[in-house]
């Protein structure tokens, strides 16, 4: 589904990816993890195409994408939820999933009919914010729900692209633990349905959800396999796991 | 549509402007037709300005440009009707379809390179584009240069509207300004509105899920400056004297100023805003020659205390109407 190939970016001296290669094999949902600024988020945003990339190649579904711009990203089937929360905050959840199912739903040069009453786009944006458990919020502005309905929406709202896969840039980032319960619950469900690129803090959600983790220090990938091999890959502890299993 | 204070406030609000001219003939006041008729001009272009100010977030400082186009297509073709007796330049929907066409040409061109743009350096080059245009008013005198021209008859639309009479030229101007109106409705409800509307509250995720935003930014730049060139040709006529100070870029901070004072993003803002700009700016200059003194801290009160302008301050109004509303709606968990 997704092929890196020895992908560099560097910011000044600091080399945020360093020769980075690796594969998600579809229907998986693959982990990115690492300590703090390992470059999971630069990784992210080369993927979706807001950082250019200095080297290397980014094969998507058989297509080289490194290059493209993030609106097309989109149109090919990548779609992404961010590390910091990023809606329209002063539009409702209904009409936040609403604009995303428009997005790929042909052109916007339609200028004279009611867009809230277009079933083609409300009736999907529903089913989607059912899927992530939001239908009853559907009225809402959306700036007014809690951190944990936020990042829902996002999901939501990804999904609502039609994506083949989707990228998720720690997800639980800031959630209490049964909010956290609730985004496991969901990408459970998404499991197989889609391919998932997730990054993430959280050990447990991590070592419960992936099918392949690839671990990410100073840039470099120092290991990609099943969580079982990760778990005991002497390299990943003493690089990270060794402090972080403890407090799992 | 429920009754409350802000509906019933704006239902008057377009009624009585609707009867201005009946009762400036009633009350033998007629300068008071010729005073609202400037504001139904000004109320387009606010409206038009908050199709990319209010609802799509491109602060333009260069709007009044399009009032010039349009005022300039009227002002040069009935200078070539009256001295050079071509009398079909001074045709009114020749004049209209000019400023259309040049009014949407210049909105491409401006929108095009300053749309590459954001924030102070947006507000600049649209600055910079109008003052530009202002200068090239200024200096031709061919057309009047800095005096500008005069008008010795109004447009001419084949005899269907005589808008030498004021009384006409005011219907023909609430029309426009309700047409403008409706079609704003129409467009920010689209499909097209909504994506303006998402691209103002978060571009960078606009991009994420797969809009193109720059093409429909420009596209809704081209449709505001379009009204505006329109309002262009109503103001020319109004005033029957063309010059280049109305594209000046104060008069480009006037239409800002409307927008704001009105409500940004509401659809009758600007046409309160208007209103209510006009109306001060008469009241005021009547009591003292200083009259911006007072105006200034007015509207700095506006903008502190009613983010929403005078719409917000109605809005805020309906609230406080239905929580002390007789009929208590059932409280919801």
């Amino acid at each position: 589904m997704l092929k890196v190939d020895s992908l560099f970016k560097s910011f000044g001296a600091l080399l945020a990816t360093d020769n980075l290669s690796f594969q998600v094999k579809k229907g998986d949902i693959h982990a990115i993890i690492g300590p703090n600024g390992a470059g999971k988020t630069t990784l992210i945003g080369q993927l979706t195409g807001e950082i250019e990339s200095d080297s290397g190649s980014i094969l998507f579904d058989g297509n080289n994408i490194s290059g493209v711009p993030v609106h097309l990203r989109s149109a090919h089937g990548l779609a992404r939820s961010f590390q910091i929360t990023n809606i329209f905050h002063d539009l409702t959840t209904w009409d936040n999933v609403a604009l995303a199912v428009q997005a790929h739903a042909g052109h916007s040069f339609h200028f004279w009919k009611n867009a809230s009453k277009e079933r083609e786009l409300r009736q999907p944006a529903l089913e989607f914010l059912g899927i992530v458990g939001l239908e009853k919020r559907a009225g809402f502005i959306a700036g007014l729900l809690s951190h944990g309905e936020h990042r829902q929406l996002e999901i939501a709202m990804a999904l609502a692209t039609n994506p083949k896969m989707l990228l998720l840039d720690e997800p639980m980032a800031g959630m209490g633990p049964k909010e956290s319960l609730a985004m496991v619950d969901i990408l459970i469900k998404l499991k197989h349905k889609l391919t998932i690129l997730l990054i993430e803090h959280d050990m447990d959600v991590v070592f419960t959800l992936a099918d392949r983790i690839t671990v990410l220090v100073n840039g470099r990938g120092i290991a990609t396999d099943t969580p079982d091999a990760i778990r005991k890959n002497p390299e990943v502890i003493a690089a990270y796991l060794g402090e972080e299993s403890y407090h799992a | 549509m429920k009754w409350s204070p802000r509906i019933i406030f704006i239902v008057i609000l377009m009624l009585g402007l609707g009867v201005v001219p009946l009762l400036a003939d009633y009350f033998g006041e007629p300068f008071y037709t010729v005073m609202f008729s400037r504001m139904l001009i000004l109320s387009i272009g606010a409206v038009s300005l908050n199709l990319i100010l209010g609802f799509g977030g491109m602060v333009s400082f260069g709007h009044a440009v399009y009032l010039g186009i349009g005022s300039y297509m009227v002002g040069i073709g009935t200078m070539h009707a009256v001295e050079d007796g071509i009398e079909w330049m001074a045709n009114g929907f020749l004049q209209i379809a000019l400023a259309i066409v040049f009014s949407a040409l210049a909105g491409l061109v401006i929108g095009a390179i300053s749309l590459r743009t954001r924030g102070v350096y947006f507000i600049m080059i649209t600055l910079a584009f109008s003052q530009m245009l202002y200068y090239v008013a200024v200096g031709n005198e061919k057309y009047g240069g800095d005096d500008g021209l005069s008008l010795y008859m109004r447009s001419d639309f084949n005899g269907l509207i005589d808008i030498s009479n004021d009384n006409s030229l005011y219907y023909l101007n609430f029309v426009c300004l309700l047409l403008s109106l409706y079609l704003s409705h129409r467009l920010i409800n689209s499909r097209f509105g909504m994506l303006i509307r998402g691209a103002k509250s978060n571009e960078q995720r606009m991009r994420a899920i797969g809009f193109p935003v720059f093409r429909y930014q420009l596209v809704a730049f081209v449709i505001a400056g379009t009204i505006c060139g329109i309002a262009g040709v109503l103001s020319a006529n109004q005033t029957e004297f063309v010059n280049p100070s109305v594209m000046h870029w104060t008069h480009s901070g006037e239409l800002i100023i409307m927008t704001v004072l009105g409500g940004l993003g509401t659809l009758f803002g600007p046409v309160i805003g208007a209103v209510a700009f006009l109306f001060l700016e008469e009241f005021l200059s009547g009591i003292t020659e200083y009259w911006q003194l007072f105006f200034g801290p007015m509207l700095v009160l506006v903008v502190i205390f009613a983010r929403g302008g005078i719409d917000g301050m109605l809005v805020g109004l309906d609230q406080w109407w239905s929580r002390n509303s007789p009929v208590k709606n059932e409280e919801v968990d």
